[in-house]
């Protein structure tokens, strides 16, 4: 049985008083399981940050409550605050490296700042462990400047992970957003290794659905201040219940001109068809041909996701016959198309 | 173009009493801008610090007054200030005049131009680095001690060289009401006797010092600063 690690509860955040007064974030709940690799999605402006920044209380909640391991944070003093926060670490957009200090000196950081006290060049020795972790042992002197973004990222990772005892929660704040594809995707890599290796509970905040796709387990997408919908990732894939959900899973919308005679229909693959000619199928065996209107289909792991718009066909009873024949194949939803994302 | 009197004066001060004029000048310039960082610096980041979106706020009627403080006391001109303050200097150092009593004003009149010039630096600090100090649980204390000061470092130090010639300055304006140094030697013997050469040559003399702190300042300020590659 899994167990919850995070738990927030009825979190609400408002900025400002009077006219000005702009609400963040509206009545959240959320459980986060020990071990698991969380998703927040949203588009900018969406509360995304405000509402990791809660997590830690970097950011205070106007009201309501969170959790971690068991510790009821909203509930404590400024002092047992910082105490509590040890146990959780936080990686940036901007890395917020310490400038004037070379990559050693950055991951020993933290290690000063508990006090905590040991043989000498400790410290160095956790530090120098944690470079090679990263895959970085050979700029243990260099200074953030002389870094690209990626390894600027890698050593913020260790400096996060260098608190002794180790931090069981790594949040991570648009972690990615400022990298580039390649440069991203061994980011990601580093993440779901330490999630794996180290059973670091990660908390992935991003905009980009792709970094979703690759590390998340569970994943929650939140729009306005609210969470839209949460659930599995490939759930969520092949089935956004929500306008908000459908935005993120098809950032391009369904772009159709289509004649308003035509019955449409979506297509939601939750990945147990990948490979299968489905359409070609239903030309070939049935003679009903269906015209693909638009498609955003994509591979996670070994299986497909995504969905696809159909145009039935004019034909009342083959139209009917389609409909039949494509809700009958295993792993895929379909329904007919009320309202188009744009 | 200058008489035989005038060479004859400077040949006498340079002989006599030059050096001791240029090691007093030093001492007006460093003790004041030392005693002026000992106040601004704290007092500098205070205001940064207890900034209501600080790291540590304070109250906002003590965090005005203090600015109101600050702000009067850099508009009042230095030379009312040495008059104002020669109260207290003789209270303090028993002495209004010469060296010693130049520090006590000087102090007075450059720390809050210093802890301006400390919270402009610090401000300068990227937030983002301060929030990840706070996330990793950093009380406001090693906030200040092993962020802010050591990040801001590079601009300190190139600031303590700004106050340190601004304060050279007013040093040398000192000499008027009788301070003592380069600047006094300017006016007493160059302007109050009409002697052109050796007004000139104290001038001279200031100018070669502050190259001196100022090319000084450059170059320990680049070496310091790891954001240069």
């Amino acid at each position: 049985m899994s167990e919850t690690i995070i738990r927030i509860e009825h979190l609400c955040k408002t900025f400002g008083t009077g006219d000005g007064k702009v609400e963040a974030l509206k009545d959240i709940n959320l459980d986060i399981q020990k071990g698991e690799i969380f998703g927040i999605i949203g588009l900018s402006g969406a509360g995304k940050s405000t509402l990791v920044r809660c997590i830690n209380l970097l950011e205070r909640p106007t009201s309501g409550k969170v959790t971690v391991n068991g510790q009821e944070l909203t509930a404590l003093k400024e002092k047992d605050l910082r105490k509590a926060r040890r146990g959780m670490s936080m990686i940036f957009q901007g890395f917020n490296l310490l400038m004037q200090r070379t990559a050693l000196q950055n991951i020993c950081f933290p290690l000063e700042l508990s006090g905590l006290k040991g043989e000498k060049g400790w410290r160095e020795k956790r530090a120098k462990e944690l470079l090679e972790m990263v895959g970085l042992p050979d700029k243990a002197d260099a200074y953030p400047v002389q870094l690209s973004g990626g390894q600027k990222q890698r050593i913020a990772i260790a400096r996060a992970l260098a608190e002794y005892p180790q931090p069981q929660v790594l949040l991570c704040d648009e972690a990615t957003s400022a990298l580039d594809p390649t440069t991203t995707q061994s980011i990601l890599d580093l993440l779901k290794k330490i999630n794996r290796e180290l059973g670091v509970t990660v908390v992935v905040i991003t905009h980009e659905m792709r970094v979703v796709e690759q590390i998340c387990d569970r994943v929650a997408v939140l729009e306005g201040g609210e969470i839209q919908e949460q659930g599995d990732v490939s759930d969520i894939f092949s089935n956004p219940r929500t306008e908000a959900g459908r935005r993120l899973v098809m950032p391009n919308g369904e772009k159709i001109h289509v004649l308003p005679e035509n019955r449409l229909v979506r297509l939601a693959f939750n990945g147990t068809t990948s490979g299968e000619p489905i359409i070609a199928t239903l030309a070939a065996k049935q003679g009903i041909c269906l015209n693909i209107i638009s498609a955003d289909t994509r591979t996670i792991g070994d299986r497909s996701f995504g969905t696809m718009v159909l145009a039935l066909p004019e034909d009342e009873t083959d139209a009917a016959r389609a409909l039949i024949y494509l809700r009958e194949i295993p792993g895929v939803t379909a329904e007919e198309v009320t309202d188009l994302v744009q | 173009m200058f008489s035989e009197k005038d060479v004859q004066l400077l040949k006498n001060i340079v002989q006599s009493d030059l050096l001791e004029a240029i090691g007093q000048t030093l001492v007006m310039t460093f003790l004041p801008t030392f005693l002026a960082f000992a106040i601004g610096l704290p007092l500098g980041v205070l205001l940064v610090t207890g900034d209501e979106r600080g790291i540590r706020p304070l109250p906002g009627a003590l965090m005005k007054t203090v600015n109101v403080i600050i702000n009067l006391l850099r508009s009042v001109p230095f030379l009312i200030l040495i008059v104002v303050v020669s109260p207290l200097s003789r209270f303090v150092l028993g002495t209004t005049a010469g060296v010693k009593g130049m520090i006590l004003p000087l102090t007075v009149a450059a720390f809050p131009f210093v802890a301006r010039i400390v919270e402009t630096s610090i401000r300068e600090i990227d937030q983002g680095v301060i929030e990840a100090a706070q996330s990793m649980g950093a009380s406001p204390m090693q906030i200040v001690c092993k962020v802010l000061i050591p990040e801001a470092k590079p601009a300190l130090l190139s600031n303590f060289f700004v106050a340190l010639i601004t304060i050279f300055g007013y040093g040398a304006m000192a000499g008027i009401l009788g301070a003592g140094g380069l600047g006094s030697f300017a006016i007493t013997y160059g302007h109050y006797r009409r002697n052109e050469l050796v007004m000139w040559t104290m001038v001279v003399l200031l100018v070669i010092l502050v190259q001196i702190f100022q090319s000084t300042g450059n170059i320990i300020t680049k070496r310091s600063d790891k954001r240069i590659r």
